[in-house]
């Protein structure tokens, strides 16, 4: 890679950056980035939005957890990786129901929601 | 004076023979039974009834301001008609539409003191266009490919009914910074 390459890199991250965030609490930034589609409690709308207390088995399910990281909620909700980690931690250890699993790091967030789904139904592990 | 206390004494008796406990008791269940009829008046209450929708925060400071006007701090980012306008308020639906369950959240800044808060836009649905006090602010909007981010969404998509009739603005937390960033 050439340093002209390398710059251009560079300076496409940083301007293709989600929007730069203070901290903000885990809870908000589910209210703010989650709750509108998914509700308050995260029980979805009884049919088109998921039950987000219902993703224990999709995390547990071969690629479930790469898909949960690249689903486009996810990977597009307009915050820096660790937040979004922290967010995605959060969902999963109050509402998912799922025990024992391992917590998302901010590097691998950022690793997976650089691979966008392109048919983010067809590509689910588990069918709804 | 007798025949005063004789006309008297007749009302009395006649009040007696009319009337008994038995119909103090009937006439006390009707009022128990009116008075728990009353919630089932048609006053739109998704909010209580559904936990998808968010309940608002009761208190917020300073919250001066006329909820029937499109400059109102919490509409910075409304687009359609102000549901105070057409028979609800602020942060309840009219009678007869139904609160969307999914909708689009941001912030609006509360001049009362300067802090920024988390608002739900709610669409009511279940009737035509309310038609008054349209209202097209669109301060934090962003293009609908960004949809969860876009008021010229019909969020009636998620209700019962898709009929959109106007929006409400429920403050649902106080906000650490303004979002989507202005």
């Amino acid at each position: 890679m050439s340093a002209a390459h390398a710059f251009a890199i560079t300076v496409g991250l940083v301007l293709g950056a989600p929007i730069a965030s203070a901290e903000i609490p885990v809870r908000e930034s589910f209210q703010l980035h989650c709750s509108g589609c998914h509700g308050p409690d995260g029980r979805g709308d009884g049919g088109f939005v998921p039950d987000l207390h219902s993703l224990a088995p999709l995390l547990e399910a071969e690629g479930g957890r790469e898909y949960l990281a690249r689903v486009p909620g996810v990977a597009q909700a307009p915050i820096e990786s660790d937040a979004l980690a922290q967010l995605l931690n959060f969902i999963l250890a109050e509402m998912s129901g799922a025990r024992g699993f391992e917590p998302f790091a901010a590097d691998e967030v950022e690793r997976l929601r650089r691979r966008p789904l392109l048919d983010p139904v067809g590509e689910r592990p588990l069918p709804r | 004076m007798t025949d005063l206390d004789g006309r008297i004494e007749r009302i009395t008796r006649s009040l007696a023979r009319g009337t008994s406990r038995r119909s103090l008791l009937s006439r006390f269940g009707a009022l128990l039974v009116g008075a728990a009829t009353v919630p089932l008046l048609p006053v739109g209450r998704a909010s209580a009834e559904s936990p998808r929708v968010p309940a608002p925060v009761e208190d917020v400071p300073g919250d001066a301001g006329d909820p029937t006007k499109c400059d109102y701090w919490r509409h910075c980012a409304i687009d359609g008609f102000l549901c105070a306008c057409c028979g609800g308020s602020a942060t309840a639906c009219p009678p007869g539409t139904e609160m969307s369950p999914v909708t689009w959240i941001g912030t609006c800044q509360n001049p009362a003191d300067g802090k920024e808060y988390v608002i739900s836009y709610n669409d009511c649905c279940g009737k035509g266009f309310c038609g008054r006090c349209g209202c097209n602010r669109n301060e934090g909007d962003r293009p609908e490919y960004h949809w969860y981010r876009s008021n010229d969404i019909n969020w009636c998509a998620g209700a019962e009914s898709q009929a959109y009739h106007c929006s409400v603005a429920l403050v649902v937390g106080q906000a650490t910074e303004a979002q989507p960033e202005r």
